[in-house]
């Protein structure tokens, strides 16, 4: 008796898997897919899945539209280097937090962590000026600076520190390592994972960050990959074929970075959970 | 961190050293703008930066006074109370189906992940070309049999709606990777005691594995609410805040009378003082919350 | 294992990317300025425009053309973005330096620059380049004005014009020759166009359109004195065109909810008979090889009218001399009837200089003489008035959307003239 029911919800469990999946695969097929559709083909009524024939026109048309490679470079550039210098800076005082004694250490990591609530709109218009009166507005030095340190990082960081057990610290201490070689030497090769899920996550924030690019940046020869994409279609694109191969093109790199590297993202994140 | 330990603190010097760069860089674009913001807003100010003026609790006035600002934020909340629930009900309702590690189950876990992983700004135009009700491809399958979809986008009484769903439709499988990854970890003898009692599969989820993992959910909850009060992207590439304002968030509305319409820095930075208000209530009230969970 | 290798591969790679565009970056930033400065060698002028239709195209291969043919080493850089976009970025990229050479946008935001000053002043334009002002429409000119002092130069000129798709005209049984006139031939080829079946519709009525006064216009009302700031919204005529366009949208010859962008698209996909749009989508109608006619807006019961717009180039405040210089070089090449008639054999946008009205081929070209006689019943739109943007955002876009969706007319009337007055009132 119970067997059998226990295998009802067993397929009932899997009949709403396979729904969501087609949920979540469907639109993304369609997306690839109809980026490979001509003009009229797009716009066609009724509508078709697949492509009548399939064309490059539209990653044409957006590739003459708008450097896309210099594009490309810029969010690498931006979102890398955000990545690796935010892990560096944050783990540097993420040490100090969790390692160290200070005076003024829990007024200040309340503060840095007050800030994480803070929305980018609230800063975004001083940011603007600020970035303006130091000369580095619509530069690359001007996006990857105020990104260069973060709650966040901060914060996660500093907890899982603080659970690498103390007795690998006093044996260090023994052997005469100072505060600086202890965190080089010890904090930092056991908290990898850690490390690793950070990183993943700045980079994907970065990649698809779009309000922050767009308003930090005039110049088209600064503008990220998903800025770029988001002025050139706007809030109300008229051309839909150019703006699907758009869209794939914005979503392709991380996509495959992901389909190389799945474990290590879904780990990376898996990791991030039970930080708390 | 023990308590006990207090009269042997050694206060390190150096640690200073370590947190200098972090706190030169959250110093000069984080504190500064901050306490910028909250100076900008008392001033007449807009975006071509001349003719600057003191404006005294002019913008703060006006803002109690404007329809607009009350409604966007009453869409935050809305967006925020029914987004939130719903991206980590969904993801655990699935953690719940999803609990083999069969090679399946993984495969499912990572496809779930891949809408995370692009932009929100691509999934916003991707679901705004499929829901067109005039050339989109659902509402013609819908005409098919029967069913004629309105312009959800544009439509008031739906557009949040379809706002919400779709910011959960790219962000369940962020929140479903953490909570599955809790209950792997969540030792299997608890189950197998629950499997004497002859517990089923749904009312183990609830009585072992909810439990088990709460402070993971609690972790989802919290970041997922930091986020959903910072929803801007989605807003701006599918509705831009309308039809007649109602998707219309605070951050989407500071963006449009900053940047977009008016260019009134002032007037912007007034409603970022105030949501900036709201927050640190939210914050202080979760916090206490929270850590009254943790003593018990 | 391999995944920590990967991973620190890929950042290793990173980095190293970030320092060799770091050079390169730095370098091509000094080189520029340098050839700036001395006016030698080359010349890099940045333009920024709303051109995301299929005209944006017609302008790219123009520019780009330029950039190979012109003898002053002047290159042009477009940088296409939407309106929103670039209505937000120019103003705080004036102030902070950061600004394009120049920039392409509609002269209903010349006044609004002005006022902030942050245009330049380029009544010299005439004479520095030798161009005869005397050559062009002094209705289209004179839209660059503020006072005696020129602030832009036209790039072009158009109103809003009825397309209609002539199939589907001969498919309901119509006269794809006889477009409708009138406010009643309006509805009844819209009904009678309208086939919820096939998912047709008659006429696009989208909540975003921002020429709804030329309904009001037809039938003897108006939105507002603009030299008076006399408030005319709320009055009878009006009452009865807004109850007339909700009926039409109550029986369905549109969708619900639909924008002028997916009106434009459901034009060229054959799924609306008539629309009303500028001249921009002549280009890509014709691509599509669509067979569509254009004429001008129908008349209501105090005649017909039509929206005036355009564009204008304009050189943001701050700009240096020689740059100002070299975008003077190019604003004149525009001007030359070669480009012109380009421009409008390829968009179909009415022609507005006299020695370009000989051209054989502008004279023996369909739809450009047809856009041509559509085009004498322009009126002015608040174009530079003061308020004009506002009116638009916040007094005609949410009536028109209220209404549209079934709002009572004379309630949604009212409480726009209140907004209207309260803008008026600042």
């Amino acid at each position: 008796m119970k067997k059998k029911h226990r295998k009802k919800l067993h397929i009932g469990g899997n009949i709403i898997l396979f729904v969501v999946a087609l949920l979540v695969f469907v639109p993304l097929v369609w997306l690839i897919v109809s980026s490979f559709k001509t003009d009229a083909d797009v716009i066609k009524y009724p509508p078709a899945f697949l492509p009548e024939q399939w064309v490059l026109t539209q990653y044409k048309y957006v590739s003459e539209a708008i450097p896309v490679f210099s594009m490309l470079k810029n969010t690498v550039v931006f979102a890398g280097s955000v990545t690796i210098v935010s892990l560096i800076i944050d783990s540097l005082a993420a040490f100090a937090f969790a390692r160290m004694e200070f005076r003024g250490k829990k007024v200040l990591f309340t503060v840095i962590l007050m800030t994480m609530m803070v929305p980018f709109q609230i800063i975004m218009i001083p940011l603007y000026i600020e970035e303006y009166k130091l000369g580095i507005l619509d530069t690359l030095l001007g996006l990857i600076l105020p990104r260069a340190s973060g709650a966040y990082g901060i914060y996660m960081l500093t907890s899982f520190f603080s659970r690498i057990p103390k007795s690998i610290e006093e044996a260090a201490r023994i052997d005469g390592l100072n505060n600086f070689q202890i965190y080089h030497k010890i904090v930092i090769p056991l908290s990898k994972p850690a490390l690793i899920t950070l990183g993943i996550y700045h980079f994907m924030n970065n990649w698809n960050d779009l309000l922050y690019p767009m308003i930090l940046t005039n110049s088209v020869e600064n503008r990220t990959l998903s800025a770029g994409l988001a002025i050139l279609v706007g809030s109300n694109s008229i051309k839909y074929g150019p703006t699907l191969a758009a869209t794939v093109i914005s979503i392709m790199p991380l996509l495959l970075l992901f389909l190389f590297g799945q474990r290590f993202f879904i780990e990376g994140t898996a990791t991030g959970g039970d930080k708390e | 961190m023990k308590k006990q330990g207090k009269i042997k603190v050694k206060y390190q010097n150096t640690a200073y050293l370590f947190i200098l760069p972090s706190m030169l860089i959250l110093t000069v674009f984080v504190f500064v703008p901050l306490i910028a913001a909250f100076v900008i807003s008392f001033l007449n100010m807009d975006l071509y930066m001349s003719d600057i003026s003191l404006a005294g609790f002019d913008n703060f006035i006006k803002m109690f006074h404007d329809e607009r600002m009350w409604g966007a934020t009453k869409n935050t909340l809305i967006f925020t109370f029914a987004e939130v629930p719903l991206q980590v009900g969904v993801a655990l309702l699935i953690t719940m189906l999803m609990q083999r590690n069969t090679k399946f189950h993984k495969f499912l876990r990572a496809s779930f992940y891949i809408p995370y992983v692009c932009s929100m700004t691509a999934i916003s135009i991707l679901w705004s070309m499929l829901l067109n009700s005039n050339s989109g491809m659902l509402a013609y399958l819908l005409k098919k049999i029967g069913v004629v979809m309105p312009n959800l986008l544009s439509d008031a009484h739906y557009a949040m709606a379809v706002v919400i769903l779709v910011t959960v439709w790219r962000n369940f499988g962020y929140t479903l990777t953490i909570l599955t990854a809790a209950t792997l970890d969540i030792p299997n003898s608890l189950y197998e005691a629950a499997d004497l009692d002859g517990a089923t599969g749904w009312k183990k989820f609830i009585y072992i594995t909810i439990p088990s993992i709460k402070q993971t959910i609690g972790f989802c909850i919290v970041t997922t609410f930091i986020l959903a009060f910072q929803a801007f992207d989605q807003i701006y590439v599918l509705t831009g805040g309308g039809p007649q304002h109602k998707t219309e968030t605070l951050v989407s509305y500071i963006y449009d009378r900053g940047f977009r319409t008016e260019h009134d820095l002032g007037y912007a930075s007034a409603i970022s003082v105030y949501l900036f208000i709201i927050i640190a209530v939210i914050t202080i009230v979760m916090r206490r919350y929270l850590n009254r969970e943790e003593q018990k | 294992m391999k995944w920590k290798k990967i991973c620190s591969m890929l950042l290793v790679c990173a980095t190293t990317m970030s320092l060799f565009a770091g050079c390169g970056n730095s370098q091509t930033q000094e080189s520029s300025e340098g050839s700036d400065s001395a006016g030698s060698d080359e010349t890099i002028l940045s333009l920024w425009t709303v051109f995301t239709g299929s005209d944006g195209d017609v302008l790219r291969e123009i520019i780009d053309d330029y950039n190979e043919t012109n003898e002053d080493g002047i290159t042009v850089q477009v940088d296409i973005m939407d309106n929103d976009t670039l209505q937000s970025k120019l103003p705080s990229a004036i102030s902070t330096g950061t600004a394009p050479s120049f920039v392409l946008v509609g002269i209903e935001y010349l006044q609004e620059y002005v006022e902030n000053d942050s245009l330049e002043d380029i009544s010299d334009f005439w004479e520095a380049t030798g161009t005869n002002e005397d050559n062009y429409y002094e209705n289209v000119v004179a839209k660059s004005y503020v006072g005696d002092k020129l602030y832009g130069v036209p790039m072009q000129y158009n109103l809003q014009y009825l397309y209609y798709n002539k199939d589907l005209f001969e498919a309901a049984g119509l006269d794809p020759d006889a477009p409708p006139a009138t406010f009643e031939e309006l509805e009844e080829c819209a009904k009678a166009l309208t086939d919820p079946d096939k998912g047709q519709y008659g006429l696009a009525l989208p909540t975003d359109f921002g020429y709804y006064v030329q309904y009001l216009w037809g039938n003897g009302g108006d939105v507002i004195n603009t030299s008076t700031n006399e408030n005319l919204l709320n009055s009878d005529q009006n009452v009865e065109t807004l109850t007339w366009l909700q009926e039409l949208a109550q029986a369905g010859v549109s969708p619900e909810g639909l924008t002028s962008a997916e009106a434009d698209t459901m034009f060229q996909s054959g799924q609306m008979a008539m629309t009303i749009a500028g001249p921009w989508n002549i280009n890509i109608l014709n691509d599509l090889g669509m067979n569509y006619g254009i004429t001008a807006m129908p008349a209501g019961s105090d005649g017909a009218y039509s929206a005036e717009g355009g564009c204008s180039y304009m050189i943001p405040k701050g700009t240096d001399e020689a740059t100002k210089e070299a975008v003077y070089k190019f604003m004149a090449y525009w001007l030359t009837d070669d480009v012109l008639k380009e421009w409008s054999m390829q968009n179909g946008f009415p022609v507005w200089s006299y020695s370009l009205l000989e051209d054989e081929d502008i004279k023996s070209n369909d739809i450009l003489n047809s856009v041509s006689e559509a085009s004498s019943i322009g009126r002015d739109w608040h174009l530079g008035y003061e308020y004009g943007s506002q009116i638009d955002n916040d007094v005609m876009a949410p009536m028109m959307e209220s209404i549209l969706s079934g709002g009572d007319v004379k309630t949604e009337l009212q409480s726009a003239s209140d907004r209207l007055d309260e803008i008026l009132a600042q």
